[in-house]
């Protein structure tokens, strides 16, 4: 590396999906989502996603189809850009800046060389629609500077703004009116709704727009849940409208058909429901989509529906109210109770998801693997209902077994708590709930950890809680006459002076156990479940424990609540030093000494990262996040970096996550990690769009169908056939245009010979 | 204004009979409203929606279809068999002709209004002439093999549309032959019914039939080829009635859950003339079966079973948005019912069929049928107003037997009349809501009246709903006249100042901490109390005891029959 770059914060992953509507490609192979600064192409039939179009340096805040070349896309955003992709090939084909920060992004067939864009000028909420002029040029980036206001003092989300009869006018809604612009004519026409003044009408507020693609009738919908159909609206006297009603709270988004003959909406209730001929008693409904819809958008060819909501994840509809594909981000609306964690086998960041549930959440492909159901309840959505939280979880044994607790308490005295364990099962791929405790503890869990060392016969686990006693629970296979069902069972109960346990932490080899009772750390043998040693430094409650690792392993560390971070020698039990930093989230490095340290201050965090041998830390950033920095993860990096400088070198091995209050998933690098997303299923969905020619059973699906007969048939003696898209000789020959290809005799023993199993495949 | 010791009565167990049907006569701008008891009423929408007629009804003339003919004539038929001509002049029956189809189910005018139909329980549909003062029979059309419910004109008068049980006829008017049956889906809502019933049809000029049906369904079709056009599921009970505007560019319809519907015929695009009928608003302003809809150029007129009368205008109809824009509804006669003896302290009630005479404190007691006519007689004896059906007040003197003089003509029709006993002043209430006061020996408006006239009354008091249905006399203090309506009871003092349109009308009870200054400030000459309502009858008995009738609309309803039950979104 020749010079490098200062590493950074950047966002990681986890952007909004449902910022925006998706928008369907025009043969509904590809939906397109807005996704922090970049935009998503997935692929509507794998979910997989396709195209990461990155070039904004903001937000994007809206994307539309190019009207008049389907193969392209515009996306606008707050950095003030118009841009234009081939979404097919991933590549920006023009950059129009415009200079205000854009909040919306509308195209219009019948507008030749136009766009609408929402901007805010002078005072921060007065909205207005701009048409902006894209001037033709062949240069890269060009301004557009022509802009002309079409509606003043509009509500600034794109739901609020609806274009009908191919642009003959356009509708906009705010508070209690709902607004016309004629572009023939240049006359707007403002219907109102009788305000909040009038107890009755209280919640008539408008929330969403739509226009009907064929007839002059526009959608709207309301807080109250109501959906009105307007008709006659060129005429300020004679204008109507017709009332559908079943939504019991807000109506939040509203779409029409391709053909108009029905009206789709969906709200708060989960549930999408078509209006057929928009008559009242001709409805349908898809139930259960498990979270707010906010979005709803209709393809072009009108074969797909799809719903963005809010826990993050776009579901793809059939057009007979059947959903065929689920797009999952991050799950950001819940309190994260679990902090950050590495799925060791599938190396997935770990954490609280849907209610009652553990998200798994690829880092690499910025998506929700899977959710684990750890309550297995229902989840009733009402205000004021005390829910079951899911407070703490833990991966042990290289993730054969997880630990969850949940507690629930209504009231002071009446907690309910629950602490299961779980156990990977290699056949289906998943946990399987092996042991159930009920009230493990008689208060709180506090902390909860695994002993991870290699030599450890049998799995052990330790709770620490608040009523004074940590308990060692060891796996046993008792629990039937075959003696082949294993299960868990307390081993130890461990106090100290009747205080509160506070923290527990295993030292690397597993030897020792270190304990935090309030003030004081307890130092246990792990093999007779001795008290070794006790620390005090009457600096304040335990908030973080851990021990050092590899060549630091003879130290232990604590931070208190008093903002003193303590690092005691295990061999002299003597405190090695102490320092005044008043620590949020401290995580050791897996892979290597280091411990990364974040401290709270009145300004914002501050990153330290250390040895605990060395007084000196490794690397400071000062100001990481404005806001509190809450949970925080060492991730190993599947390939090493090789970062040179001294500073950096903390990052060769292991990325540091963290997570802020506000839930924005961060790390530090020198470039954005969405950059080395790796598409992977670019290759392989070009070559399901082959046709299905003769090369294409040699090469494609039909060959793997062979490769199952072929492992049937010896099942022991597994033939390796290689991967299509590793022989250079058939890639070369696939992804190279015709036109370009040399004569096919010339190509022919090469890809005949290609298709020979090499001596090294075999096995 | 005093303190009276009041006779609360609530013991009035009046209960309006249920809406049957409603016709609507553009020319007049009148409407005939028949209930189920045989009564018909004649509203007046010009002045102020006043009930002007009125025809008591009888149990044996329950009527099924009214409607009007050339030159003001109204008929009315009947489950009797008879087709019943009213003589609105004379306010008596005028004829009743027996159709021979047994019970009648349905009748309409041909658009030229000189033929009338009538649809039988046998299946017949007769033709009837319209003679200048007779009707004749014509001649039978195909017979059908179930009650015809429903008939409508073609407008050009060359086709009729009928509705029966699960199908619809196309007659040709000149053939008297069936062109096309059209038979009705009883699938509802995937459930198959029994039975289908036509409720109601209308046939519009560009050949379009219009059905409402028992299975909630509104349904297009074309009678040219007798094929079902478009489909309109809009309730889950009965829909019973329509009608359609004369423009024929809207038309409502009612249904049996209260609802009413109201459907216009909207372009597809502005740019294109392709038009469509769109359901767009739905009224709930009943809580049972609406069996009657017209259609009115400005306003949707509806009543049912819950015996309210609903007139709701169409905002996009009405030029100004004035008094004249509001929702009425017409729940009580607009004539008094009730009738006091103040020396013995009795109280008549008048029923449909009965009278009931009250001792304020004992019980009850029936007399015999009699109808009533507007008339006032002075206390002493000396004189006699008298108001007809057209808005003259004549003044007869009773010991001469001749007339005295007629009061200056007036628009509006006269809705209370009074003389007061000392001055033998006559006070005249209209139903535009303006009070006169006639002095019947100097046979001119008093001073006082035509001081009012000239200011005006209070705009509020102008937009009140219901006409003033009795006025009578404070015996001590000549000054007072009390007056009341069906929703507040009025003393008016002559000898305050009149408010105008900036003073408070309707001031509350005057609180007993406010100066005298303030109150004398304050003070007008109208004195309202709206304490009771919906007030029926209020009057004097002596100087310091008012007797009050009032019917609580509750007790009305908790005497119909149980509404359709719908089930309520939380419950």
């Amino acid at each position: 590396m020749v010079a490098e770059e200062s590493v950074r914060v950047v966002r990681c992953g986890g952007s909004e999906l449902n910022f925006r509507r998706a928008v369907f490609s025009a043969d509904s192979k590809y939906i397109f989502c807005v996704s922090g600064d970049f935009v998503k192409v997935h692929s509507t039939a794998t979910e997989e996603c396709v195209h990461i179009l990155q070039g904004h340096r903001n937000l994007v805040t809206g994307i539309q189809l190019n009207p008049h070349n389907h193969l392209q896309l515009y996306s606008c955003s707050f950095d003030g850009t118009i841009k234009l992709w081939d979404y097919v090939d991933g590549i920006l084909i023009k950059t129009f800046v415009v200079g205000h920060k854009l909040h919306a992004l509308f195209t219009v067939t019948c507008a030749e060389d136009s766009v609408f864009v929402i901007i805010n000028k002078g005072k921060q909420d007065i909205f207005q629609l701009v048409s902006v002029k894209l001037p033709k040029s062949s240069s890269q980036e060009i301004e557009a500077k022509e802009l002309s206001c079409v509606l003043d003092y509009i509500n600034q989300s794109p739901k609020c703004i609806a274009f009908g009869n191919e642009g003959e006018y356009v509708a906009a809604v705010r508070d209690f009116y709902l607004s016309v612009y004629f572009f023939k004519k240049k006359t707007t026409s403002r219907f109102t709704l009788s305000s909040s003044r009038n107890k009755k009408h209280a919640k008539n507020n408008f929330t969403c727009v739509a226009c009907h693609p064929k007839e002059d009738c526009i959608a709207t919908g309301h807080k109250d849940g109501k959906i009105r159909l307007w008709r006659n609206f060129d005429d300020d006297k004679k204008y109507t409208y017709t009332c559908l009603h079943w939504h019991h709270d807000m109506v939040m988004d509203l779409a029409f058909s391709v053909t108009g003959t029905s009206l789709l909406s969906g709200g708060r209730e989960s549930v999408l429901v078509e209006w057929r001929d928009a008559t009242e008693k001709n409805k349908e409904f898809l139930p259960r989509l498990g979270a707010t819809i906010e979005h709803i958008s209709v393809s072009p060819a009108g074969d797909l529906f799809c719903t963005s909501h809010s826990d993050n994840k776009i579901i793809v509809i059939h057009r007979n109210l059947e959903a065929s594909a689920v797009i999952q981000g991050l799950v950001k609306d819940s309190n994260i109770f679990t902090g950050l964690m590495v799925d060791p086998r599938t190396k997935a960041l770990v954490l609280n998801g849907k209610p009652g549930h553990l998200q798994f959440y690829s880092l690499q492909h910025d998506k929700q693997l899977y959710n684990l159901d750890i309550i297995q309840q229902e989840y009733i959505n009402d205000y004021g209902l005390i829910q079951i939280e899911l407070t703490k979880a833990a991966f042990g044994c290289y993730g054969n077994w997880l630990a969850t607790v949940e507690q629930r308490q209504e009231k002071e005295t009446e907690l309910e708590l629950q602490m299961k364990l779980w156990m990977y099962n290699k056949k289906t791929q998943g946990f399987v709930l092996n042991t159930k405790v009920n009230m493990p503890h008689e208060d709180h869990i506090t902390a909860l950890c695994f002993c991870n060392a290699e030599k450890s016969e049998t799995p052990t686990l330790v709770t620490a809680s608040k009523d004074g006693h940590f308990k060692v629970w060891i796996l046993t296979d008792d629990s039937d006459i075959y003696k082949k069902a294993v299960a868990w069972t307390c081993d130890f109960v461990g106090s100290y002076h009747k205080y509160q346990a506070t923290n527990c932490c295993f030292s690397e080899d597993g030897s020792l156990l270190a304990v935090s009772f309030e003030e004081i750390v307890t130092i246990w043998d792990s093999e007779t479940w001795e008290l070794k040693c006790t620390f005090c430094q009457r600096a304040g409650k335990i908030r973080h424990l851990c021990f050092g690792r590899l060549t630091c392993s003879k130290y232990l560390l604590g931070a208190t609540e008093n903002g003193i971070l303590c690092c005691w020698n295990l061999l002299s039990c003597a405190l090695e030093w102490s320092t005044k930093l008043n620590v949020r989230v401290m995580e050791p490095d897996p892979n290597s000494e280091n411990i990364a340290a974040v401290s709270q201050s009145s300004v914002g965090s501050d990153l330290f990262v250390f040895k605990p041998s060395e007084p000196r830390p490794l690397y400071i950033q000062k100001n990481i996040s404005r806001e509190e920095v809450q949970w925080g993860v060492f991730v190993p990096r599947d390939v090493p970096e090789s970062f040179t400088s001294e500073a950096y070198q903390w990052l060769n091995r292991s990325q540091f996550y963290f997570l802020t209050k506000s839930q924005s998933l961060l790390t530090f690098s020198t470039k954005s990690p969405e950059e080395k997303l790796t598409p992977t299923s670019k290759q392989l969905l070009a070559e399901e769009s082959l046709p299905t020619t003769p090369f294409y059973f040699i090469l494609g699906k039909h060959r793997e169908k062979q490769d199952e007969k072929i492992n049937k048939a010896f099942e022991s003696e597994l033939v390796q056939l290689p991967l299509t898209e590793n022989i250079p000789a058939i890639s070369e020959l696939l992804h190279t245009p015709a036109h370009v290809l040399p004569s096919a005799s010339l190509l022919c023993s090469k890809f005949v010979n290609s298709l020979l199993l090499s001596k090294e495949t075999k096995r | 204004m005093g303190e009276f010791k009041v006779h609360r009565v609530r013991f009035f167990n009046y209960v309006p009979s249920g809406i049957r049907c409603v016709a609507y006569n553009n020319q007049s701008n009148r409407l005939a409203v028949s209930r189920t008891d045989g009564t018909v009423e004649i509203y007046n929408l010009s002045a102020n929606y006043f009930q002007e007629k009125f025809f008591p009804g009888h149990e044996s003339r329950g009527t099924e279809a009214l409607c009007w003919a050339k030159g003001q004539r109204l008929f009315s038929a009947g489950l009797n068999g008879e087709i019943i001509e009213y003589d609105l002049q004379a306010l008596n029956i005028k004829y009743a002709i027996d159709a021979f189809g047994g019970p009648i189910w349905s009748m309409a005018v041909s658009p030229c209004g000189s033929q009338l139909l009538v649809g039988c329980e046998d299946g017949s549909v007769k033709l009837l002439q319209i003679t200048p003062d007779k009707i004749q029979f014509e001649r039978n059309f195909d017979r059908q093999k179930s009650r015809i419910l429903s008939l409508s004109w073609h407008p050009s008068g060359t086709h009729i549309a009928a509705g029966s049980i699960d199908y619809i006829s196309v007659f040709d008017v000149k053939s008297g032959s069936a062109v096309h049956k059209m038979l009705v889906d009883r699938q509802y809502m995937g459930v198959s019914k029994r039975k289908c019933i036509i409720w109601g049809v209308a046939f519009l000029s560009d050949g379009t039939v219009i059905s409402v049906d028992s299975a909630g369904k509104v349904q297009f079709w074309d009678s040219a080829t007798g094929t079902l056009v478009k489909n309109h599921l809009i309730a889950n009970a009965d829909v019973q009635s329509i009608a359609v505007s004369d423009q024929e560019d809207s038309f409502v319809v009612g249904t049996a859950e209260g609802t009413v519907f109201h459907f216009q015929l909207v372009s597809v695009t502005s740019s294109s003339s392709e038009k469509q009928w769109v359901r767009t608003k739905p009224f709930q302003h009943h809580t049972h079966d609406v069996r009657a809809v017209a259609h009115s150029p400005t306003a949707l007129i509806s009543g049912g079973t819950d015996t309210h009368l609903v007139i709701r205008p169409l905002m996009e109809k009405v030029e100004v948005k004035n008094y004249d824009a509001a929702l009425r509804k017409i729940t009580f006669p607009h004539r008094r019912l009730i009738s006091c003896s103040k020396k013995r302290h009795l109280l008549l009630f008048q029923f449909a069929h009965h009278l009931e005479l009250w001792r304020l404190g004992s019980t009850v007691a029936t007399g015999t049928v009699e109808s009533m006519c507007l008339l006032a007689v002075s206390p002493d004896g000396n004189w006699l107003a008298a108001s007809g059906t057209s808005a003259g007040v004549h003044v007869y003197n009773v010991k001469h037997l001749k007339l005295h003089c007629t009061v200056p003509a007036y628009n509006f029709p006269v809705t209370a009349l009074a003389i007061a006993p000392s001055t033998n002043n006559l006070v005249i209430a209209h139903s535009d809501q303006q009070v006169f006061e006639y002095s019947i020996p100097e046979k001119k408006y008093t001073e006082w009246s035509r001081t009012i006239q000239k200011q005006g009354f209070h705009y509020l008091w102008l937009q009140r709903d219901t006409p003033i249905t009795h006025i009578s006399f404070h015996p001590k203090r000549p000054m007072h006249i009390l007056l009341h309506d069906a929703y507040m009871f009025c003393i008016i003092d002559k000898s305050l100042p009149l408010p105008n349109d900036k003073t408070l009308l309707y001031n509350p009870l005057p609180p007993t901490n406010e100066s005298d200054v303030i109150r004398r400030r304050t003070a007008h000459a109208f004195k309202i109390s709206k304490i009771y309502k919906p007030l029926l009858f209020m009057d004097l008995l002596d100087e310091r005891t008012l007797v009050a009738v009032e019917r609580p609309l509750d007790d009305i309803i908790a005497q119909l029959p149980p509404p359709i039950k719908k089930k309520k979104f939380g419950t």
